[in-house]
């Protein structure tokens, strides 16, 4: 099935569906209370310096395109808030640990006033030479936080809606689709 | 006087179920069926087929991409969330709150549960495999626990009675270690788990993968899956609630078929705090009931009572059913009440990538994976020498995130909106023997606020089974040795009995009273208006997910005692 026949089917089939009762908000207002962190975002587990750091390295690892860029969808936020809320005290110390070392290993790097302030040339060389075969002792935390910035960036609601093969509702399942027919695109969900 | 009758009359029914979970629906349903006036008594909230809030949330929509923060973890779900991964923000309305409902623990046990109409049934796995004589002839043959006193041909008619109700979609394979069954068309392998399948059948051909046979409709026949079921549109959200009613769930199926007949009262926030008995009669006559909400205590009567309250919330009360006549619990000659605990044991396992396949994709998200049954001491062929029984798998294939190494900036960008490297990997479950210091106590000594005492398990993995996990171990990395899977990497955790949630085996099924709990009908043996269908019943533990069994015995329970009833035997 064609991409555009199986969204047609979908269309149909959502229409038509039962959908969950608004009445089991049982729930402390879990459902829909949530959004992506802001422009306006004020960091909870990093200080300004770190925040800005994260900023700047999510952008560049992932810019503005046609696409929005990772802070436009508030992934820095959305990791900020996360490591905030999600783990434990004890664990905290060891991400900062993690997190610092990374910082200064980029902001010396680049040098000057450091990766924040760079241009965007000067931070992409330096992730590049961490991507690459680097053997530095700060590339296994450079590729967590990269992990971490594409995973929270995918499943934004701006990029897992828009820009992936987003459908809550499928209708059936088709264990040998092509990627031709889902239009060359992931699944969001 | 007159009053006290009217009352007695009031509270009497024909029979009461105790709990409203898989078997405690599927019971009330067989009774409702056949005229009886049954009482459901269920400890839980009240919760109707669709109130189920989280049913259409994205993970963008759930707080914190759906994880429980550290602190909520802290104050409520210490225990419910060990395993690290059980507790998120689109279940966790369905567990209960660790400060809220506590136990004890010898040796650590995850009990995990959730207190609701519909209790397990709404959140299960959904895998569905019959059990075969490898399993019922296990413990005669090997000399361990008791024999069980039922064979295949006994349960095989019940199996397909449930499987027809339930709706099971699965694909035959002629096994006998997991028979074929009455099943709906599958859910398919991926055309990458199609291969895998392939390639482990040429170098291991008692190995064999097959879709997961998982009770969500992949075909809808309304005459047959009766209540508000539907047919499966590939959600993938199954344990949240759903809807649609794909899944099977007491609440959208058993209890909305009692429920028609006008034969069933459901009475929530009912905990039953022991079962009644009559010495004069040898009878029990009913249930004692606290409501968790005012404290008030009552009584109910019936005729029949069944018990399926889960295996640790049965046995919790059976134990605490205590008389002249059952100075340890109800139906406790043996002193096996309480004991041979038993559960799946998983945390072991292998993934790894598989090259090529670019172009194949998939469409949906399917409501279960791959199964691979137990290939191990299952014929003398496939004996082991260092260890009994055996161990199967769940897994699957899928398309990961596509990050290749080096690309950044607007390149990466190109690429990790496309689909990504696949990825296999299988997570293996083992069989865990019945042993009798493997127990629950209840410590008299220790109440909890509804004035229960305090359950307290003294459980553990023994030799046998960690020999046994190395096998599975070993076992999945040649199948993804003979798969072409690439970057394969291995574990082996120990998780804590009760982490499976199929927790099995203390008030067990066997031929007397001084080995076993129940005789061959699910009957106490020595008080036989009293049933357990649910897991307490288990004689020994297989490989198999156990719910379709559980259901199977209840139904083959229900249609003994209404037969006792009628010959006036009960």
């Amino acid at each position: 099935m064609k991409r555009r026949d199986a969204l047609k089917y979908v269309a149909m089939l959502t229409g038509a569906a039962v959908s969950s009762p608004l009445s089991a908000s049982i729930l402390s207002g879990t459902a829909g209370s949530f959004l992506n962190p802001g422009p306006d975002y004020k960091p909870r587990f990093f200080n300004n310096d770190q925040f800005e750091f994260l900023t700047a390295l999510a952008d560049t690892i992932l810019p503005k395109t046609d696409s929005p860029s990772a802070s436009e969808v508030g992934v820095p936020g959305t990791i900020d808030g996360f490591i905030f809320e999600v783990f434990t005290k004890n664990v905290h110390a060891n991400i900062l640990k993690n997190f610092n070392s990374l910082m200064d290993h980029l902001n010396k790097k680049v040098g000057n006033r450091g990766f924040s302030s760079a241009d965007n040339e000067t931070r992409l060389k330096a992730l590049k030479e961490l991507d690459g075969g680097s053997n530095s002792s700060a590339k296994p935390e450079y590729l967590n936080m990269k992990q971490q910035i594409i995973y929270y960036y995918l499943t934004s609601e701006e990029i897992g809606e828009n820009y992936l093969n987003y459908l809550p509702v499928p209708g059936y399942y088709d264990p040998c689709a092509t990627v031709e027919s889902t239009g060359g695109k992931a699944w969001s969900l | 006087m007159n009053l006290n009758i009217k009352a007695k009359q009031a509270n009497t029914y024909d029979a009461i179920v105790v709990g409203s979970g898989i078997s405690g629906g599927y019971a009330a349903m067989e009774l409702t069926t056949k005229g009886y006036k049954t009482l459901v008594l269920e400890r839980g909230r009240m919760v109707k087929h669709g109130e189920y809030p989280t049913a259409h949330l994205d993970p963008w929509d759930l707080k914190n991409h759906g994880r429980v923060s550290a602190e909520e973890i802290a104050l409520h779900y210490f225990k419910q969330n060990r395993l690290n991964w059980w507790v998120n923000e689109d279940n966790k309305h369905w567990i209960n709150k660790d400060d809220e409902y506590p136990y004890d623990e010898k040796k650590r046990f995850d009990w995990i549960r959730g207190h609701h109409v519909g209790g397990r049934s709404i959140m299960w796995g959904r895998h569905c495999y019959r059990w075969s004589d490898i399993d019922f002839e296990a413990n005669l043959k090997e000399d361990i626990g008791t024999d069980w006193p039922i064979r295949y041909k006994d349960i095989e008619p019940w199996y397909d009675y449930v499987e027809t109700f339930v709706g099971v979609a699965g694909q035959a394979e002629g096994l006998k270690q997991v028979p074929d069954g009455k099943f709906l068309k599958p859910f398919p392998l991926n055309c990458v788990e199609q291969h895998v399948r392939e390639k482990i059948r040429e170098k291991y051909p008692e190995r064999v993968i097959t879709p997961g046979r998982v009770a969500n409709l992949s075909e809808y026949d309304p005459e047959v899956h009766k209540g508000t079921r539907g047919q499966c549109v590939a959600r993938d959200r199954c344990w949240r609630g759903c809807p649609y009613g794909a899944p099977f769930c007491s609440l959208s199926s058993t209890l909305v078929v009692a429920e028609e007949t006008g034969n069933l009262t459901i009475r929530p926030d009912s905990i039953v705090s022991e079962i009644v008995y009559d010495a004069s009669t040898g009878r029990a006559t009913g249930v004692r009931v606290k409501d968790s909400n005012t404290g008030e205590e009552m009584e109910f009567f019936s005729r029949i009572v069944f018990c399926n309250a889960s295996t640790i919330g049965t046995t919790a009360i059976l134990l605490n059913s205590r008389s002249d006549a059952f100075p340890t619990g109800l139906g406790n000659e043996s002193g096996e009440l309480g004991h041979n605990m038993m559960d799946h044991h998983y945390g072991m396992g292998a993934s790894g990538t598989l090259p090529g396949f670019e172009d194949e994709y998939y469409y949906g998200r399917k409501p279960g994976g791959i199964y691979i049954p137990r290939f191990r001491n299952i014929d003398e062929a496939t004996r082991q020498k260092d260890y009994l029984r055996g161990f199967g798998y769940q897994g699957g294939a899928r398309r990961s995130q596509n990050v290749p190494a080096g690309a950044l900036g607007a390149d990466l960008k190109d690429e990790i909106f496309k689909p990504g490297p696949w990825t296999f990997g299988i997570s293996c479950f083992g069989e865990m023997l019945p042993y009798h210091d493997n127990k629950m106590e209840l410590n008299f000594d220790k109440l909890d606020k509804h004035g229960m005492p305090m359950i307290t398990f003294d459980a553990e993995l023994r030799e046998n089974e960690k020999k046994l996990r190395e096998d599975g171990v070993r076992c999945a990395v040649e199948m993804l040795e003979a798969a072409g899977c690439e970057n394969i990497s291995s574990y082996n955790s120990e998780t804590a009995p009760g982490a499976c949630i199929h927790e099995m085996g203390t008030a067990r099924m066997g031929h007397s009273d001084q080995n076993s709990v129940l005789n061959k009908w699910n009957q106490i043996h020595n008080v036989p208006n009293v049933f357990v269908t649910d897991g307490a019943c288990m004689t020994s533990a297989g490989t198999q997910n156990p719910s379709i069994t559980y259901m199977a015995l209840t139904a083959r329970a229900v249609d003994y005692a209404d037969k006792q009833v009628k010959a006036g035997k009960l």
